[in-house]
């Protein structure tokens, strides 16, 4: 019996030993934060921040996919298909979708959970948190705006232009009653676009500027730019809008064109003087094999190569002058033997930061909308701006037309995702330069034109199945 | 009488003489009454606390005195008595009380098997040893009704997967538990490189004594939030009385792959289908197409070179590859101590180049009785060292996908032998990257199982166990600089640790007792407690000044470093009850209360439960006696079992800190989050019967079961503006419904020849009742590109557009219009035909049919298994299979393209060429095209042996010799023509880039002494 009592005693006291109450199923937490108490100052807020940035530099989304599609589909670029990316290049989608529409959104919604910040919880100045999500605004616009030139209908044929669909404007992160959000109108988007940069303009201050690699006030301005040029297409009233912003960046952004001898070195340069905006990009954030380098001109896979033929069309290094840097040995040249663009994104493992706007293009968007307006004087000033300071001398163009000045777009922003963009917004066909290696699937010899439903991304199947009030673009 | 009472008053001095003076050794076997050893029977003197228990071989070793009464018992078996005489051998052969009465071990309880009312299979380890795979569980393929294994790739040390009863989770998992030697541990595999190195490749096969498969609720109730997949579990060899005794083991085998290679195009068939996409786009003529091609990359080269082509096929194939395995064992013990110890090694080479494995790994047990202590432990400590090449998906740097996507344009080799690296096409030559880069997996796991039991009484015992389960695994991944992935980085280096430690502790009550002699009552309360802690870190670097260094510390340029830590810990409290009435009626409940802390505090914890009854018909007086039936169980079971299978920290909504931007910290949403997140629960229900009749010759059972989960886990996709693509939630239900039959007839049972046959047979059907709904009140139903999930279907049905062959005036790819209705009607738009639910992922039937036939010393085994009903796909059909430049001019087609279209009238399944990247207009996009009928057969097993006479073995020192030659996967039939790879895929249902499963011939020996 006395035996008894010991070994309850020893029962009990092991029993007890391994006793647990429900505080021991507690998780750990070790690398992650809980999101309600995640946002305390704006440090963190700027971290928070920092990640829509980060998510900009996704190789579906700034990383490489919309710079490369936006030139691999014009007669900038074709897809060898050495590794079979980018057979996109000939607009031939499967309607099980493309394009960065995921991605994008997740730019989005950083910046939504920024702007969504209850401010008045937040220690630190509050200058500086109003420049965050001044900064938030800025990105949520570039972002819709990017998703408004992939998905929208306005120039796909009798879907409406202005008022046909646009894309879903998202403006609040984990609304319960936002969360399968339609689709809005062009028009309505391009509005949103504006509200937001000017509300982005308003907000940020020039003294928490530490770099082109963040969003600033002269950033912002840019994206008006850039976005109200383009919607001008649809809406001609904003040009006067893109008018006003790009001189404003010309007068007051202080960047500056880099000239003929610092052309090839400004694209392995951080924050060169021209850059307006960049997404910093270092040598840990190792794209690898998947980054735009490596697309470009291999070895590994190499697909995306300056498009040649001998047609009509001028292809891309028909319309350089010899004596054009942009032309030259050091920017495009030949690679496993395939012409190709050397000199833009060159460095291999990716580190090169990616310049989304630069003041260049602010020249070149002043002198079209001066011309729109039929000041053809201002608009070859501003044209001739650019030949210029590439060392082609003064004068370089007789006349502001529109041709000239989507001549010296492209000689200026060829592989840097403008193009197709471009030739869409001014009503152009896809221009043909060699039919076999376009591989233009309907084989009626020509690429598609101008109001064609390939002119559009379809919206992805995941999209459509998880949205009930999602609308699938025309044709497909 | 004088003279007879003389004698006998002398002869009993005589004996009590000898008593005294001649204590003596007893030796002996004990066997059942098939002659088969019967391990751990116990032998005791009579009257007395000396006994011994048998070895594996059923060999005994006791000492007695003469006259003293050896009691031989086993559980199931008549006991018998023999008085010790003269002989001092004694050989014993026990009848079978009742077949039915074997036990059954569930990892929890032991039960005998008259009184459980579960459905639970043994495969023992004649079945497991010399298992070809590394993983032990690959031996219950086609050995378990409605347990279906798949091994996916054919790269040594690689994870086997099982599903037991269907599939009933659609985001959580689906594996079973695993249970070693009462302790759940933890399974899955270790894959931070593009090779994958399975846990439980690192127990060896030979310490098993057996695998218990536990299917229904009433066994796996007990296990609660990890119950609801089933439950493996894995007993091991333990050590056993008598003088110590030595046993080796060797296999030594071949290995290939098990299904043909597929033909590729040669360079000329390649040139002249390419050919052929410019004719028909461009309207050329041969000649000038041809040319066209011929001026291309690797054309060019290749018809300047005399178009010789390259053999890719057998570049990347290792042919008769060794596999070697030893092992050594040695146990001993008396009465009281047992002990067993075993070492191991294996080395084998992969069929890919570049690809080898070896496992080193020793165990030790030991087991004392102290009174009423028993003391257990045991410890097993493993290595293994898989060096892979990558698989999985189409990596450039893959072997294997080298053999289906390398143009034979491309040699591999130069004139001089060397790999040729300068290939004017993105895939690497493999064959270099095998040669100089590394891909290493090391895993290190330690078990250690230790237990003290405490007898109170005959009827009470108390057991502490505490145990610990230790997995270390160290990878490195080096790229050279001159060739493939790490040419951009100047070479590339990674390595990572990953530590993953999981201790448990148990305590259990155990009490059984007789009333009345037909009231059997037994109770068991246990508190478990588990914690798993899991550290990672990993660094990488690029840039390596010279050759030949390959660790991180050599690469110092845009080093990077991570270190994460995750835990889990579960707390579960257990009781289980089980009532016999004179063993006819037989009633089993289970009540676990659960706590896990993957899930928010007010939803941590959780009851499961099991009700199970059992009537053995065969007791009742009208059976009694019957001449046919021997044994009859009617039983059925009902439970809740859960499975709490969700990723760790899934229910929080959190930040991640992970992201880095211009060298400042980012900040981002890792989880959609949802704050009610728990369990799935199942709810199981069995009905069965099983039974022996006809003197025990047939036996069987068949099983009636429906397993229905609820508060599934759902990955409900959300919309992707939301910013996230989807988010858990418990929501819908799925049933899998079925039944499984198990057979085995002695048709021969002579003395000298036996034959005897064995086969199970297992149906499945899986439905979706219940899914989330949206705001609207509609299913959220979840469509993928080639699967979807709706209410009424098939979990992950296949969902794709149906083909419709070629038109045989233009030979463009057509295919249904398909949709909800099904619409027969031909498009030769791919874009304009639609999505169609066209067949079965999950195999309706599986099953298995075995033979054994035993003759004088030789016998043999063929098991074979089958499975069918489902369909597999295809996954890189749109490259292989391209009417088209992916084919053509990118990568490599497959001979199948041979019969493309070519001229009106042609009747083909195989569109034509045309000059295009395109896989809807080349009709090599997703569609039924590349989806085949799913069913096949394979010869799994086929064991020849002999044993050598039990004469010439003692004449040459040894207990046992044994030869045996062993066969795995050496014959396979597949149902459809067109299938080109093998078609065990995994359960996803695609096949992919893997080494192929292998088949393998080994010539084995097994000495004991």
């Amino acid at each position: 019996m006395k035996n008894l009592y010991k070994y309850l005693l020893i029962f009990t006291a092991t029993a007890l030993l391994v006793s647990c109450g429900e505080s021991d199923l507690e998780p750990t937490l070790a690398l992650d934060k809980d999101l309600d108490s995640g946002i305390n100052n704006a440090d963190d807020l700027a971290f928070v921040m920092n990640s829509a940035y980060d998510r900009m530099t996704a190789t579906s989304y700034y990383g490489r996919d919309q710079i490369v599609m936006g030139d691999v589909r014009t007669d900038n670029a074709y897809s060898n298909m050495n590794s079979g990316r980018f057979a996109n290049s000939d607009m031939d989608y499967n309607s099980n979708g493309a394009g960065p529409w995921s991605q994008i959104y997740r730019v989005i919604a950083i910046t939504n959970i920024v702007i969504g910040a209850d401010t008045s919880k937040l220690e630190g100045d509050p200058a500086r948190i109003t420049h965050i999500q001044g900064q938030a605004h800025a990105i949520r616009a570039l972002a819709h705006f990017d998703l408004l030139q992939d998905y929208g209908q306005h120039f796909i044929t009798g879907q409406g232009g202005a008022s046909s669909l646009g894309i879903p404007y998202v403006k609040t992160y984990k609304d319960p009653a936002n969360l399968e959000p339609a689709r809005g109108t062009v028009a309505s988007n391009i509005g949103d676009i504006a509200a937001d940069l000017t509300s982005a303009i308003s907000m940020m201050n020039d003294s928490y500027n530490s770099s082109s690699s963040y969003m600033s006030k002269a950033g912002a301005y840019a994206i008006l730019a850039r976005a109200t040029l383009y919607a001008g297409s649809v809406d001609p009233s904003l040009y006067s809008t893109a008018d006003s912003a790009a001189k404003w960046l010309i007068a007051n952004s202080g960047a500056t064109p880099v000239g003929a001898n610092g052309f090839v070195a400004s694209f392995v340069t951080d924050n060169a003087s021209n850059s307006i905006f960049e997404l910093a990009m270092s040598g840990t954030d190792n794209r690898g094999i998947n980054g735009i380098a490596n697309i470009l001109r291999g070895p590994t896979y190499g697909d995306v190569r300056v498009l040649t033929g001998t047609g009509t069309n001028p292809d891309l290094m028909d319309i350089y002058d010899a004596e054009d840097i942009r032309g030259g040995s050091d920017m495009l040249g030949q690679a496993q033997g395939y012409p190709t663009m050397l000199g833009k994104f060159p460095t291999m493992n990716g580190s090169d930061n990616i310049t989304l706007f630069r003041i260049e293009e602010m020249h070149l968007i002043a002198a079209e909308t001066s011309l729109r307006a039929g000041n053809a004087a201002d608009a070859l000033t501003y044209l001739n701006n650019v030949p210029a300071i590439r060392g082609l001398g003064a004068g370089y163009y007789a006349s502001a037309t529109m041709d000239n000045i989507l001549l010296e777009r492209r000689k200026e922003f060829a592989f840097e995702g403008l193009r197709f963009y471009d030739l869409s917004r001014m009503g152009m066909d896809m221009p043909l330069i060699d039919a076999m290696k376009q591989m233009n699937d309907d084989k009626t010899g020509t690429p598609p034109k101008y109001g064609s439903y390939r002119y559009a991304y379809p919206i992805s199947l995941s999209e459509r199945n998880a949205n009930p009030n999602m609308v699938q673009n025309y044709g497909y | 009488m004088k003279k007879l009472s003389f004698f006998m008053t002398l002869s009993f001095m005589l004996a009590s003489f000898w008593g005294f003076s001649q204590q003596v050794t007893i030796t002996g076997n004990v066997a059942d009454d098939n002659s088969l050893a019967l391990p751990g029977a116990t032998v005791l003197v009579e009257g007395t606390s000396n006994g011994v228990t048998t070895d594996f071989d059923g060999n005994y070793s006791i000492t007695a005195n003469v006259g003293d009464v050896l009691v031989f018992s086993y559980v199931g078996f008549d006991s018998q008595s023999v008085t010790v005489g003269r002989d001092r051998k004694i050989n014993i052969l026990l009848n079978s009380s009742n077949t039915l009465e074997e036990v059954v071990v569930t990892g929890i309880t032991t039960r005998n098997l008259k009184r459980s009312t579960s459905s639970t299979v043994v495969v023992d380890a004649a079945q497991i040893e010399g298992v070809a795979m590394t993983s032990p569980d690959a031996a219950l393929q086609g050995r378990v009704a409605g347990l279906r294994i798949v091994s996916q790739s054919g790269t040594p040390g690689s994870p086997t997967s099982i599903r037991i009863r269907g599939e009933g989770s659609i985001t959580g998992s689906n594996s079973p538990l695993f249970v070693i030697d009462g302790v759940p541990v933890v399974n899955g595999s270790y894959s931070p490189l593009l090779n994958d190195l399975g846990v439980l490749s690192m127990i060896n096969p030979s310490d098993i004594e057996n695998i218990t498969v536990l299917k229904d609720a009433s066994a796996t109730a007990p296990y609660g939030a990890r119950g609801s997949n089933g439950v493996i579990v894995i007993t091991t060899k333990s050590g056993s009385a008598g003088e110590v005794k030595y046993q080796i083991t060797s296999n030594y085998g071949f290995q290939n792959y098990a299904m043909d290679e597929r033909p590729m195009l040669t360079g000329n068939q390649r040139l002249e289908l390419a050919a052929e996409m410019i004719m028909n786009d461009f309207g050329w003529s041969r000649e000038r197409a041809t040319n066209n091609i011929l001026g291309r990359a690797g054309y060019r080269t290749w018809d300047a070179g005399g178009r010789v082509d390259g053999d890719w096929e057998n570049a990347v194939k290792v042919k008769d590859a060794p596999d070697a395995v030893y092992n050594f064992s040695a146990s001993g013990g008396n009465a009281t101590e047992n002990f067993r110890l075993s070492l191991g090694h294996r080395k084998t080479m992969g069929t890919s180049i570049g690809v080898d494995y070896e496992n080193v790994s020793g165990s030790f047990s030991y087991k004392k009785k102290a009174g009423k202590v028993e003391i257990n432990t045991s410890t097993r400590v493993s290595n293994s060292i898989q060096n892979g090449q990558l698989e999985s998906s189409a990596y450039f740097a893959a072997p294997q996908m080298t053999r289906i996507f390398m143009p034979a344009v491309f040699q591999p080799f130069n004139a001089d032998g060397t790999p040729n690296i300068n290939l004017e096409t993105s895939i690497f030559n493999t064959v270099y990257i095998a040669r100089n880069n590394i891909s290493r997996l090391d895993g290190t796991r330690a078990l250690s199982n230790n237990s003290l039991s405490y007898t109170f009484n005959d009827n009470l015992k108390f057991t502490s166990r505490y145990s610990i389960d230790y997995n270390m695994t160290n990878s490195h991944r080096f790229q050279n600089k001159t060739h493939g992935g790490g040419v951009a980085e100047n070479g590339y280096a990674y390595q990572s640790n990953r530590r993953n430690f999981t201790w448990a502790f148990a305590n259990t009550l155990k009490w059984d007792k007789t009333y009345n002699d037909v009231h059997y009552v037994s109770a068991l309360a246990q508190m478990a407690f588990q914690k798993n802690k899991y550290d990672s870190i990993s660094a990488s670097g690029e840039n390596v000044a010279a050759d030949g260094l390959y660790y991180v510390g050599s690469f110092n340029t845009n080093e990077t470093g991570y270190g994460g830590f995750s835990d889990w810990k579960e707390l579960g409290y257990l009781g289980i009850l089980n009532y016999s009435y004179d063993d006819k009626y037989i009633v089993d409940l289970s009540y676990r209360y659960d706590g896990s802390s993957r899930f928010a505090e007010d939803y941590r914890f959780g009851s499961f439960w099991s009700a199970a009854v059992a009537w053995n018909i065969s007791e009742e007086d009208f059976l009694a006696d019957s001449d046919i039936v021997n044994s009859l169980k009617l039983r059925a079971s009902v439970g809740e079992t859960g499975s709490n299978s969700v990723g760790l920290n899934s229910y929080q909504s959190l930040f991640g800190y992970g992201g880095s931007y211009d060298d400042n910290g980012a900040v981002s949403p890792s989880s959609f989050g949802n704050a009610i997140l728990t369990w799935e629960k199942q709810a199981q229900y069995d009905i069965g019967i099983d039974y022996s009749i006809l003197d025990n010759r047939v036996k069987g059972s068949i099983v009636a079961f429906n397993r229905k989960t609820s508060d599934l886990l759902q990955s409900v996709p959300l919309s992707l503006t939301s910013g996230h693509s989807s988010q858990s939630k418990n929501i819908g239900e799925v049933e899998n419904r079925g039944i499984e039959i198990e057979l085995s007839a002695d048709v021969i049972k002579g003395d000298n020849f036996t034959w005897n046959i064995y086969s199970n047979y297992a149906t499945l059907e899986n439905e979706v009742t219940s899914l989330a709904k949206d705001a609207a009140g509609n299913d959220i139903n979840i469509d993928g590109g080639t699967t979807r999930t709706r209410v009424g279907e098939e979990l992950r049905g296949w969902y794709m557009r149906s083909w419709a062959g070629v038109d045989s005036n233009d030979g463009r790819p057509m295919w249904h219009v398909g949709g909800e209705n099904n619409d027969m009607s031909t498009v030769k738009s791919w874009n304009s035909a639609q999505q169609t639910l066209v067949g079965n992922r999950l195999p309706t039937y599986t099953g298995g049919l075995g033979t054994r036939i035993t003759w004088g010393g030789f016998f043999a085994d063929a098991n074979f298994y089958f499975s069918g009903g489902n369909k597999v796909y295809e996954s890189w059909a749109s490259y292989n299979q391209s009417s088209g430049t992916r084919s053509l001019l990118s990568y490599n087609g497959s001979q199948k393209l041979l019969e493309r279209w070519q001229n009106p009238g042609d009747v083909t399944d195989v569109p034509k060429m045309r000059w295009s990247s395109s896989s809807t207009l080349t009709g090599s996009a997703t569609s039924t095209r590349f989806l085949y009928d799913g069913d096949y057969v394979r010869l799994r097993d086929l064991v020849v042996g002999y044993t050598v006479n039990q004469k010439a073995t003692e004449r040459l020192g040894f207990d046992s010799i044994q030869f045996n030659v062993k066969g795995t996967n050496i014959w396979t039939w597949v149902k459809d023509d067109d299938i080109t790879f093998d078609p065990e895929v995994s359960f996803g249902g695609s096949w992919n880039i893997y080494t192929p499963i292998i088949k393998s011939i080994s010539l084995g020996l097994n000495l004991k002494f």
